[in-house]
């Protein structure tokens, strides 16, 4: 064993450069394969370190055939399910939120969680300081109508709200704090790590009780549930959809299309992304198999060009069983060392990732881009595999061939016919491999590429952008949210550098959720009302982002509280309604269901703003505004036009909002152009990838088939001396190449070219949206593969013919 | 003038390593329509590379080769795989039979490489060599599936397909058994009281003295040129 295991060390170290590039290839392949195994995992299987995992499931509404991420069932079909449920043992709701953090000095936003102590006990964490939360901590339980849910004075903290607000005070239990407005006493630090159930740092608790009916814009909550030992996932699962069936019949004016699903943790942060984990998979899958082909099948040519010799040479049957465990330890070592390599190239591309990721938002905690044990343990298999695979595919097939007849066999062909069937099956599978992944890499970076230029209706230059939110209890009237928008964007509109100012709830690239929306005079018999998105903005809003409006006037000091409600609508909502007439002066009601709800009436249409990501049907979405004067969501950006780089802005931007209320912070901060392009980001990250695949699978497909091609002709040059001597010229032996090659070449493309379209075609239905450009791109795919195929064939054919007919006959 | 070949003054020499070897020298020789010639040497003498000349797989370093009349020295690379395939027809020592083709294509082969024939005069010409060589029954077979002897008969048949001016057969008994080797004989005389035009190298003196003419190489020369008294009927 020993022995033959330096032998095949000492055979690799006598050919370095071949060893060179086949250790490299694997490394890369390798690195690829353990990187994105560790992406995949981290997204979508990763098992966290908490008590009973398995058990716990996360469950959320599914609205419209589209998962909900988080927050999305009816506190009212909450209480029901939870009533009448046989398959969880714990089952309570959270909502994920962010809580302003202020001592009336400093004030500082973080993430955390309204969250039912049922549900916070599941995720079993401990305290570093203090205590976690008993049932008594939540005074009474909060309804639907409710203004807030938080009817507490006690809060957990994180270990990072504890370091970065509360500067790892040793003290800190017992010690007040505003949570929202709110005075709250600190209990408990949790240990580090606990960031549950997403990204969490601050908890609130709360309890949830039974309500009259869903809908009417109430609490909607996430709910996270144990299931009772030997219950399955898919059981739990069965019972929740049969009680949103009966929720739908009940119910069906707000739980109509509405059912609910349940998750493992790790896969709720993916919600409705996982077929992009599954397509990254499969690419990973191809890049690997490319590899394995390649480097197995050139191992392969090394093992039987040195059987051919030992056999030649001892004239005896070729002691084959040795050789191929030759070949098996050569294999081995190079997926060793190649793996080796493929571990620090997968740990360097995990630090690339990072900052990448959290550009996106909203990770889970447990995203943390590191090669842990977890991860390095898979590392091993995958490469255990691929050396197996690398080793054993042409070890099976060396053992088949008899080589002893193939040097008796005094016929020019050189090829046997099963080594020439081996050939047709690997070429065709290299191009089919490389032929779907570039498809899928050519296509995914057009997408990108016109989406990152998408027109959302404005100019983006020069803004500067900060989300906040005021505080339920000392801005519990719009009059009082409107006059903190009037008096922050007339101080910042006084500072040198900044042209204007305004606030809305929601800018182009994203909205501010949509809301069902009843017409005046227009018949509706199942109560289905259309949806549109609901945006609430300050009266300079249009001008600010130098939009026209088409009809109609725009918001001014006149609509306020007391006067008649008024409402903007976009182009596309008045085309849609009202294609033919005006659509000012129409009325029209949001959350019709809702008694308090009011006719507003339609002062202004406005040129079309794409609210949500810029392709798909989603980009034609109509939208309705509202004065903040009049409806004011808590929840809103503060906006700067400014002279030049507006980052240069930033610190103005707080100092300003301190001044109008140091309870309020300003987060999220970031330039209008980088808030669109980071609405692309995960798009951009894919295409990334598929760049990466789409390289990695031209260059080691090309190198393949160049390498089998040329083999292949070479073996066969004695054939070729034979049909030259016959009179066969050049022209002849391309032809016959050629002709010989095109079945291969034509099964490869139209396999590859048609899971490349249905690849692109689920891509489509997520990321992207498929243009005129595909036929293109997959055009120039196919001749890409094409020519590097027919190349492939014809130069080292050409170099061949080079030689007098003489010399090939001669050729061993 | 019945001269099918005129070599005069010919030197062929290769370059392996650096070393320079020269395989011809000075070599004339004139083989009439009609001749059954046969070559013999010791091993390396130069007889597979006197033959390789005169059948267009080489050139010459020097000298001048005329083939039916007509020049060979600027023939293009196109041109010289015309006269092989419709002048020269080759008998191989290991038979070169293509393994991936069967016994009907392989004879066939030649007649691709133009496009004067039909396809029915195509199959009426590879009958007719086959029935020649005595194969005709064996069509469908692959060359794995023949003998040695068998697959150097269709080798022969494959050879005469074009009707060639001249055979150029490079130790055709070489790989064959004593019995098979005999009927390779019987064949080629057959051929040749038919007709043809055969060179044959050999190492077996009773082949060699069954030709109208002998001649013996050494060194690259030619040292022996005889007729003999076998005369084609
Ligand atoms: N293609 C070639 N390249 C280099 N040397 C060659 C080549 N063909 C023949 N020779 C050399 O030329 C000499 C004559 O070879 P050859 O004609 O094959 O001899 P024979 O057929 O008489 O045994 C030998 O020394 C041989 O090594
Ligand atoms: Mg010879």
């Amino acid at each position: 064993m020993l022995r033959d295991l330096k032998y095949a060390w000492r055979l690799l170290l006598k050919t370095p450069g071949f060893t060179g590039i086949t250790i490299a290839v694997m490394a890369i392949g390798l690195g690829l394969a353990i990187y994105m195994f560790s992406i995949i995992n981290m997204l979508a299987y990763k098992k966290l370190d908490i008590p009973q995992y398995e058990q716990l499931v996360m469950i959320d509404a599914v609205v419209d055939g589209m998962l909900n991420n988080g927050g999305s069932v009816y506190s009212h079909d909450f209480d029901y399910i939870k009533q009448r449920q046989q398959s969880y043992s714990d089952f309570g709701a959270y909502i994920n939120n962010s809580f302003n953090l202020s001592d009336g000095k400093e004030a500082k936003r973080y993430n955390g969680s309204l969250i039912d102590p049922v549900a916070f006990k599941l995720f079993g964490g401990k305290p570093l300081l203090g205590r976690v939360f008993s049932d008594d901590d939540v005074k009474s339980p909060f309804i639907d109508n409710t203004r807030s849910p938080d009817t507490s004075d006690v809060v957990v903290i994180g270990y990072h709200v504890w370091l970065d607000y509360f500067a790892k005070d040793n003290a800190v239990i017992g010690k007040t704090v505003q949570v929202n407005g709110r005075i709250h006493t600190v209990i408990g630090v949790m240990q580090e790590g606990f960031a549950y159930p997403r990204n969490q740092s601050i908890w609130v608790p709360v309890k949830v009780a039974a309500n009259q009916q869903p809908g009417l814009g109430g609490w909607q909550v996430s709910i996270a549930a144990k299931l009772k030992p030997g219950v399955s996932l898919e059981t739990g699962q069965q019972e929740l959809v049969t009680f949103a069936k009966e929720l739908t019949r009940l119910y069906p004016e707000s739980n109509t299309n509405v059912s609910i699903a349940s998750r493992t943790l790790v896969k709720v942060v993916m919600d409705n992304s996982m077929m992009i984990v599954h397509i990254l998979s499969g690419g990973t899958l191809f890049i690997m198999a490319l590899v394995i082909a390649n480097i197995g099948n050139l191992m392969l040519a090394r093992a039987m060009e040195r059987n051919k010799e030992v056999a030649i040479r001892t004239a005896l049957g070729a002691p084959r069983g040795r050789i191929i465990r030759q070949m098996l330890f050569e294999t081995l070592i190079i997926c060793f060392i190649g793996g080796f390599f493929g571990i620090i190239i997968a740990g360097w591309g995990l630090d690339i990732s990072k900052p990448i990721f959290q550009t996106f938002g909203g990770g889970g905690s447990w995203w943390t881009f590191e090669l842990g044990y977890e991860e390095l343990m898979s590392a091993c298999w995958i490469i255990l595999l691929t050396a197996i695979l690398t080793g054993v595919i042409p070890a099976i097939k060396a053992s088949s061939t008899d080589i002893n007849s193939a040097l008796r066999d005094g016929t020019r062909g050189a090829q046997s016919r099963q080594s020439g069937r081996m050939i047709k099956i690997l070429v065709s599978a290299e191009i089919f491999l490389s032929c779907t992944l570039l498809i899928m890499a050519g296509v995914t970076i057009f997408g990108v590429k016109n989406v990152i230029n998408a027109d959302y209706g404005i100019n983006s230059e020069n803004i500067l952008t900060s989300k906040f939110v005021l505080n339920t209890d000392a801005y519990r009237q719009t009059g009082n949210r409107n006059n903190y928008h009037l008096q922050l964007t007339r101080l910042l509109a006084q500072e040198p550098g900044i042209e204007k100012a305004t606030t809305a709830s929601a800018f182009p690239g994203r909205s501010s959720g949509r809301q069902s929306i009843q017409i005046e005079d227009l018949t509706n018999q199942n109560k289905q009302f259309p949806r549109s998105y609901f945006i609430t903005i300050s009266n300079n809003y249009f001008e600010f982002l130098d939009v026209p409006i088409l009809a109609g006037r725009s918001f001014s000091d006149n609509d306020t509280r007391g006067s008649l409600p008024v409402v903007i609508v976009s182009s596309s909502f008045a085309k849609k309604y009202w294609p033919n007439t005006s659509a000012i002066g129409k009325r029209i009601k949001a959350e019709p269901n809702n008694p308090d709800s009011k006719w507003l009436t339609i002062v202004g249409v406005s040129k079309h703003l794409v609210h949500s990501q810029p392709f798909g049907d989603e980009q034609f979405r109509p939208t309705i505004y509202v004065p903040n004067s009049q409806i004011a969501y808590q929840y809103q950006y503060v906006a700067i036009k400014t002279s030049s780089d507006p980052y240069k802005f930033q610190q103005t931007l707080i100092t300003q909002a301190a001044k109008v209320d140091a309870n309020i912070p300003l987060y999220n901060i970031f330039s209008l152009s980088d808030r669109l392009e980071r609405r692309v980001g995960a798009m951009v990250f894919v295409s990334n990838i598929f760049i990466i695949f789409g390289v990695m699978a031209l260059i080691l497909a090309a190198a393949g088939i160049y390498g089998i091609m040329s083999r292949s002709v070479t073996q066969r040059t004695q054939e070729f001396g034979v049909r030259r001597a016959l009179g066969a010229i050049d022209k002849d032996i391309y032809q016959l190449l050629l002709k010989q090659g095109l079945p291969m070449l034509l099964f490869g493309l139209v396999v590859g070219a048609v899971l490349g379209y249905f690849v692109v075609q689920m891509l489509a239905s997520i990321i992207l949206s498929i243009d005129d450009y595909y036929f293109l791109v997959t055009l120039t795919i196919l001749s890409t593969i094409s020519i590097t195929f027919i190349s492939a064939t014809l130069i080292p054919a050409y170099r061949t013919l080079q030689m007098e007919p003489n010399n090939a006959l001669r050729y061993e | 003038m019945t001269h099918i070949i005129e070599l005069s003054n010919i030197d062929k020499s290769f370059l392996t390593d650096e070393v320079e070897t020269l395989a011809l020298s000075n070599v004339e020789l004139e083989i009439n329509k009609g001749e059954f010639v046969s070559i013999t040497g010791p091993s390396g003498c130069g007889k597979s590379t006197l033959l390789s000349l005169l059948g267009l797989l080489d050139t010459a370093s020097s000298g001048q080769y005329i083939l039916n009349g007509h020049n060979t020295e600027n023939l293009s690379k196109n041109e010289r795989a015309k006269i092989r395939n419709k002048e020269i027809g080759f008998i191989f020592q290991s038979f070169n039979l293509i393994s991936e083709l069967d016994v009907y294509e392989n004879v066939e082969l030649p007649l691709t490489y133009r496009n004067d024939l039909s396809a029915s005069e195509i199959s009426q010409r590879v009958e007719e060599a086959l029935a020649k060589v005595d194969m005709g029954h064996r069509k469908k077979h692959f060359p794995s599936q023949l003998s040695g002897g068998q697959q150097q008969r269709i080798a022969i048949a494959r050879a005469l397909i074009s009707s060639p001016s001249i055979l150029l057969a490079d130790e055709p008994t070489g790989n064959l058994d004593s019995k098979n080797a005999q009927m390779v004989m019987d064949l080629l005389h057959q051929l040749h009281k038919e007709g043809a035009t055969i060179c044959m190298v050999t190492h077996d003196q009773q082949c060699a003295d069954s030709a109208t003419r002998r001649i013996s190489l050494f060194d690259g020369r030619i040292v022996e040129d005889t007729q003999l008294s076998n005369q084609a009927a």
